[in-house]
């Protein structure tokens, strides 16, 4: 089924506060997901991967620890979310010298955050994993995946600096995204943590019935 | 949006503005969204026309309104029910309403209708696809309808008394736009000149909803009286709006859309402020102005609520504007800055109500001045939502001594001033407002009490060294981004930030509702509790025939005639 990008980009939103990111992040899990289902890619599919894997894990939401040199968390495997805020944030650091990471989850999901920070910067970006080559600048994504790598659920690197040339065709913009029946199903689970169970007590006072409403 | 500073007076100071009490006495003006979209249709000489009215004895069945633009048409497909008694709410969680509708971009074949006859009915449990705008739905006022229905069916006209109590035949309670239930995304139309404005689909669909209940009305007493049956006359059919009931909903959405609040106050602060920056009024403008005030004055007669809180504001409201009126009895408005002085008295001399319908008053004479705002109402800067991570932790500093130093003045941690918290029910995803201390809820609060979170950061950043970047802050903090986004926002955007405390225990979520509701040009506000209220949108309006006659688009004040109850 297809659904709007304001849908996707909400019930994002929702699921990741429900896996556990904070309000912010949370934010731009929703704001990712939806950039790249305006691409045609699965994004949300991606993220309810990495959740899966983290339930099973101890694994939580890590960002770099430090933001000189490589970006690494001594705590395991860096999140592409938290990773990819961090790296919009830096922005400046990407066109300066750049920025490698050790390993990381679902590399896919850092696009739209390299994609933001090209847009600041007023310049092309480039991210490299694997075989997988992306550029993205502020209305354009190309990517050359010669061995169909750019859903890999972890990289042991991945490099991001400004871009010095670009390739064939941008990708083609869609105006709706394409969730799959389980995972949209996963979505909803996730977000589901996020809603209070009802009661009649938060039926009557929490939105202030009380007054006939049939007259 | 910003605007160069040229005007003799500046802007009002958003601590003055951003108040709740303030922000719960807005009234219409100019920019309302209504008028706007009133205006484009006059101006643009849009058509209207009605291909389908499928509607059998029982008032079941279905019907299409066009508008056409010139360019486009626009089709309210409306769905017309049976609804048992027993089944009719105004809540969110209702399953169940009279009529149903959704605006469709373009003209529907047969399949399309086919399609919406077999999801628009079920509302929230439906889909639609971006072939379609909006959805939303209206149930009757019980008492008016069968009032007119039988009124017409025996030949004669409904009793206008009974009309002027209720004021509508049908209630919106809920109409959904930009990508809800899978239609368009307002980003796919919003470069249509027609939709640049904010809400004009749900403005659309609403103006169109009012011309199928008059003609659903007329149809079910011709049903019933057959030849005998009178019809509406227009007058009375004009008098009557569509009615709507909003709950707590529309205030997350303020809170949730910092850049657009910001864009839609501007826009008013800064048309009061060219208005005030006039040396002098001509005296047709002066004119216009005493006959909208009397017109005003004849509002806030009709406006009745059952609700204290809104009572005892109506009583201040009259009294205020009959000792306005007296004022501008003994002035002439033309020299010396006249609007200036007005408001500046008003200041002193007028509770918050009247100095608010004041200074919407004053912009009816300047439309030349005024209606150019409405460009800069939407919000098309998706930039803002991006950390500036470079910037550093004195500059944020900064940013919270302009723009948040009332949150300094709020003990967050006294019971009273967190007694609340905004959550989202899993019953149809109501949003709701709880007692933290007395429902165990803590765990589901949604993000909407900016003041609080800002006073958190500020606590936070003050021990840090003042030359870290936020990037480098927030790596380690994640739990400030919200907040630090916000701020980030508020630093060009003054008027983005409701500047009291949204979870107190004194707070009236009805003064958000307000000010979103007159933002849309609602009259009429009558809250049935703290926070949910009912109004009425397009009363006096002109219907589409009558469009091209319309000399003005002063509508929303009600004829001096109007009948007072």
């Amino acid at each position: 089924m297809t659904y709007s990008l304001n849908e996707v980009e909400a019930l994002t939103k929702r699921a990741a506060r429900g896996a556990g990111y904070t309000w912010g992040l949370a934010e731009e899990a929703g704001k990712a997901v939806r950039w790249l289902s305006s691409y045609g890619l699965d994004g949300a599919g991606a993220l309810v991967a990495l959740h899966a894997r983290k339930n099973g894990s101890q694994e939580v939401d890590h960002g770099p620890d430090q933001l000189a040199g490589v970006w690494t968390s001594q705590s395991g495997v860096l999140c592409p979310i938290t990773t990819g805020a961090t790296l919009c944030d830096s922005a400046l650091r990407i066109a300066e010298e750049g920025v490698q990471t050790a390993q990381i989850a679902y590399p896919m999901l850092i696009v739209p955050f390299a994609a933001s920070a090209a847009t600041r910067l007023g310049e092309r970006v480039s991210l490299r994993w694997a075989s997988v080559r992306i550029d993205v600048e502020r209305d354009g994504l190309w990517i050359d995946d010669p061995k169909g790598e750019i859903g890999v659920p972890m990289v042991d690197t991945l490099q991001c600096g400004l871009s010095r040339g670009a390739t064939g065709a941008p990708q083609p913009r869609q105006s709706r995204g394409e969730i799959d029946a389980d995972v949209f199903a996963a979505l909803n689970q996730f977000a589901h943590r996020t809603y209070a169970p009802s009661t009649e007590e938060s039926r009557m006072r929490g939105a202030g019935a009380g007054v006939s409403d049939n007259d | 949006m910003t605007y160069q500073p040229q005007n003799l007076i500046p802007r009002r100071d958003p601590a003055m503005v951003m108040k709740l009490a303030r922000l719960g006495s807005f009234h219409q003006s100019r920019l309302s969204f209504m008028r706007i979209l009133t205006r484009r249709m006059t101006r643009e000489n849009w058509t209207f026309s009605r291909p389908v009215f499928e509607i059998d004895d029982q008032g079941v069945g279905h019907a299409v309104f066009c508008a056409h633009t010139g360019e486009r048409t626009y089709s309210l497909v409306a769905f017309a029910h049976d609804l048992p008694a027993d089944k009719r709410s105004d809540r969110v969680i209702a399953e169940a309403w009279d009529s149903t509708f959704t605006l469709f971009d373009g003209v529907p074949t047969a399949d399309d209708i086919a399609r919406l006859a077999r999801n628009v009915p079920l509302q929230e449990a439906g889909r639609v696809t971006e072939r379609e705008l909006s959805v939303s739905r209206a149930n009757r006022s019980v008492r008016l309808w069968e009032h007119v229905v039988s009124h017409l069916a025996a030949g004669t006209q409904p009793d206008t008394t009974e009309i002027a109590k209720v004021g509508y035949l049908m209630r919106t309670t809920a109409v959904y736009g930009s990508g809800k239930l899978g239609a368009a995304d307002r980003e796919q139309i919003a470069e249509r000149p027609e939709f640049s404005a904010p809400f004009q689909v749900e403005m659309l669909s609403v103006y169109l909803t009012r011309v199928y209940v008059r003609d659903l009305v007329q149809h079910m007493a011709n049903q019933r009286g057959g030849a005998k049956a009178a019809t509406l006359a227009p007058e009375i059919a004009r008098s009557m709006g569509i009615g709507n009931s909003t709950g707590l909903g529309m205030a997350p959405f303020l809170l949730n859309h910092p850049k657009l609040l910001n864009n839609w106050i501007m826009a008013r602060e800064e048309a009061i402020a060219r208005v005030r920056s006039l040396a002098t009024a001509r005296p047709a403008d002066a004119k216009l102005f005493r006959e909208l005030l009397a017109r005003s004055v004849v509002s806030a007669k009709i406006w009745h609520s059952e609700h204290e809180i809104q009572r005892d504001k109506l009583v201040e409201l009259r009294r205020d504007l009959d000792v306005l009126v007296a004022r501008t009895r003994s002035s002439d408005l033309v020299g010396n800055y006249p609007w200036d002085h007005l408001y500046g008295w008003a200041e002193t001399h007028l509770g918050v109500d009247a100095q608010e319908c004041l200074a919407s008053l004053m912009l009816e004479p300047y439309g030349d001045l005024v209606d150019p705002l409405t460009d800069g109402m939407s919000d098309a800067d998706y930039s803002a939502f991006r950390i500036k991570g470079a910037m550093t932790l004195a500059h944020v500093s900064k940013i919270l001594a302009d723009r948040y130093h009332w949150v300094s003045g709020i003990d967050w941690a006294a019971a009273q001033n967190c007694a609340r918290l905004w959550y989202v029910s899993e019953e149809k995803l109501e949003p709701r407002l709880g007692e933290r201390f007395e429902e165990p809820l803590a765990d589901y609060e949604q993000p909407l009490a900016p003041g609080r979170d800002a006073a958190a950061l500020q606590t936070v950043i003050a021990g840090l060294d003042q030359g870290a970047t936020v990037a480098e802050f927030l790596s380690k903090h994640p739990e400030h981004r919200c907040s630090m986004r916000r701020i980030q926002m508020a630093e060009h955007a003054p008027y983005a930030e409701i500047r009291d405390n949204t979870i107190g225990s004194d707070l009236l979520p009805i003064d958000m509702l307000r000010c979103k509701l007159s933002f849309f040009g609602a009259t009429h506000f009558d809250p049935r509790s703290d926070r949910w209220v009912r109004i009425c949108l397009f009363g006096n309006a002109p219907f589409p025939e009558e469009l091209q006659h319309a000399k003005s688009d002063d509508w929303a004040y009600p004829p001096r005639e109007a009948q007072v109850v």
